[in-house]
């Protein structure tokens, strides 16, 4: 996923003269590319996450397309107020990378931890957030936030070497906030994002379960959750990021707001810090989101 | 007709002061003090040296003029009522229900170019503009005055170092150092000698100024726009909080007090030509 978000900002780098990409003195070798293609176009404007939010902001009022790069527990938990009230409250066409969202810094600890970036953007006006589960989505993601005139945008990049869940043939993905990638079985539908698609598509080889990766959880409405979750009677929603405020909250809320007569599972991080600097899988097991334990926790709801 | 230039007729800042008193009074608002301080500043800016097309507010080449510390929106106000910017209707209805001119500035109003309600904001926003000047490789300028009290904020160090690294020459950031914060009296290092060295260190090209001598802002302005350096410059301008009201001069009440009708009238006596 990495190196297609290299390709993608050394190419809109080259082609659009208004893009920048800012850093927070991140990143290492994903700017290698873009250091040595368009070296003008990287600006590392150092370890000042508050001002570099602002200066974009600036660089967006007249006229430029920065992209704003960090760790989400940084960009933007330690900006929110920064990306309110200088982005959004203008509306203006900033991009923000928060990248090694969830648990993947698992050995630095909590500091560069992040269960907490979707909960703490999605009440914000103008600006749209988005989790892609592989390099297509990420594609497509940051595409489509380019294209966005009206809105800010995040994108959440999570761990980043999972296997990919639509193989490489993007022309036939229907793109869109949801996407379905397992076929359709009768039992439960499990809502997933980011790194968590590829985990479900791995238990959906055990268990009843169909599959949709949501990619723009901002833009999921109620047709939709309606429509990809069938004659389903459970809808299960997985996600490395909080249970509060995520993919899990929003969709929770579209069921409760809509009255959709279904029963609601919801699975991600939990409201504790990880105990152990050890491996990413460690760190899931901590909040109960490996491969294993998920089949067991979605095997006692949907085969009970 | 696309010239950008500045105002360059006299704005009378008695007359901003009652602007300012007429709307305080109106909309029963705080933060006189604050407005108070910078009247000259603003005034000697829009009328000499922010160069803005006349006929098209938003022009994308106007020099810019941010307010960072957003308390101060009314001395804003005052000149775009002067310059025509600003009806009778809407000084006069200040937050009435259907006005949108807020008590801290906001970068929603036409004329006002940044949002300054928290503080710490503007000054980075505008260093984002002037270095997007600079990427473009125009002569635009860029103003930002900040509070005294809101050098307190973090981001405000973390953009004068950028602004310094990135020598954005045509950046010029103003302090109004009247003294006081919300709660009392500014820190003890919160002082102009203070401000210079500090400033020094980080590489601004920097001058004091009485920061109520018109004349004496016009030359030090003049003088930095003039500069060869590369350096982003910065004017430490010496004010008095509640400057032109003698009962307000250096009483940090008038930071959130109201006016009465004996104290309004008053006020504007003072402010009479």
């Amino acid at each position: 996923m990495r190196d297609r978000l290299s390709e993608l900002l050394c190419d809109f780098a080259q082609k659009d003269k208004s893009v920048y990409v800012l850093s927070g003195d991140h990143g290492y070798s994903l700017f290698d590319a873009l250091r040595k293609s368009t070296p003008e176009k990287f600006i590392n404007v150092g370890v000042a996450e508050q001002a570099m939010v602002g200066i974009a902001a600036g660089m967006a009022k007249a006229g430029l397309r920065p992209i704003v790069y960090g760790l989400a527990a940084f960009i933007p938990i330690r900006v929110v107020e920064f990306i309110k009230m200088d982005v959004c409250y203008q509306a203006l066409q900033v991009i923000f990378l928060g990248d090694g969202a969830g648990l993947v810094y698992s050995t630095l600890g909590s500091s560069h931890q992040c269960s907490e970036d979707m909960a703490v953007l999605q009440p914000l006006p103008n600006i749209k957030i988005y989790s892609p589960a592989d390099s297509l989505e990420l594609e497509y993601c940051f595409r489509q936030a380019m294209l966005s005139t009206e809105s800010a945008s995040y994108i959440r990049i999570g761990k980043s070497d999972k296997p990919s869940v639509h193989g490489n043939l993007s022309d036939a993905i229907p793109f869109g906030p949801c996407i379905q990638v397992t076929d359709r079985v009768k039992g439960s539908t499990v809502f997933a994002t980011g790194s968590m698609v590829s985990t479900a598509i791995e238990i959906a080889k055990y268990l009843p379960i169909t599959v949709i990766s949501v990619p723009i959880p901002t833009d999921v409405d109620a047709d939709m959750v309606r429509e990809y979750s069938g004659e389903s009677n459970n809808i299960i929603t997985l996600e490395e990021h909080s249970i509060y405020g995520g993919l899990g909250s929003m969709i929770s809320q579209i069921i409760a707001n809509n009255s959709i007569p279904k029963k609601f599972y919801s699975f991600g991080l939990g409201r504790h810090f990880t105990h152990f600097a050890s491996t990413y899988d460690v760190a899931l097991s901590e909040h109960g989101l490996t491969v294993d334990q998920l089949k067991q926790r979605l095997g006692e709801i949907i085969l009970e | 007709m696309n010239e950008l230039v500045p105002w360059n007729r006299i704005i009378n800042t008695k007359a901003l002061r009652r602007t300012i008193i007429r709307m305080s009074k109106a909309g029963n608002s705080v933060h006189l003090g604050s407005s108070f301080s910078i009247v000259e500043i603003v005034a000697t800016l829009y009328q000499d040296f922010v160069r803005l097309n006349w006929h098209n507010r938003n022009d994308p080449n106007r020099d810019i003029l941010a307010l960072s510390k957003g308390h101060g929106v009314m001395a804003l106000y005052s000149v775009f009522y002067d310059l025509g910017w600003l009806s009778d209707k809407e000084i006069d209805n200040y937050f009435a229900s259907t006005n949108v001119l807020k008590g801290l500035s906001s970068a929603n109003v036409s004329g006002i170019e940044v949002s300054g309600g928290s503080l710490g904001h503007g000054i980075s926003v505008a260093t984002g503009i002037a270095l997007a000047a600079k990427l473009k490789n125009t002569d635009q300028r860029v103003f930002a005055i900040v509070g005294d009290g809101e050098m307190d904020e973090g981001s405000v160090w973390e953009s004068l170092m950028i602004a310094a690294h990135f020598e954005l020459k045509n950046l010029i950031v103003i302090i109004d150092v009247n003294k006081f914060q919300a709660m009392g009296q500014s820190k003890p290092g919160a002082n102009i000698r203070n401000f210079k060295e500090k400033l020094l260190a980080f590489n601004f090209e920097t001058e004091i100024v009485d920061g109520h001598n018109q004349k004496d802002l016009a030359l030090c302005f003049d003088s930095l726009l003039k500069s060869e350096s590369n350096h982003p410059k910065a004017v430490i301008a010496n004010t008095i909080k509640g400057r032109g009201v003698s009962f307000m001069e250096n009483d940090n009440n008038w930071h959130y007090l109201r006016m009465d009708d004996a104290s309004y009238s008053q006020a504007l006596r003072e402010l009479s030509e």
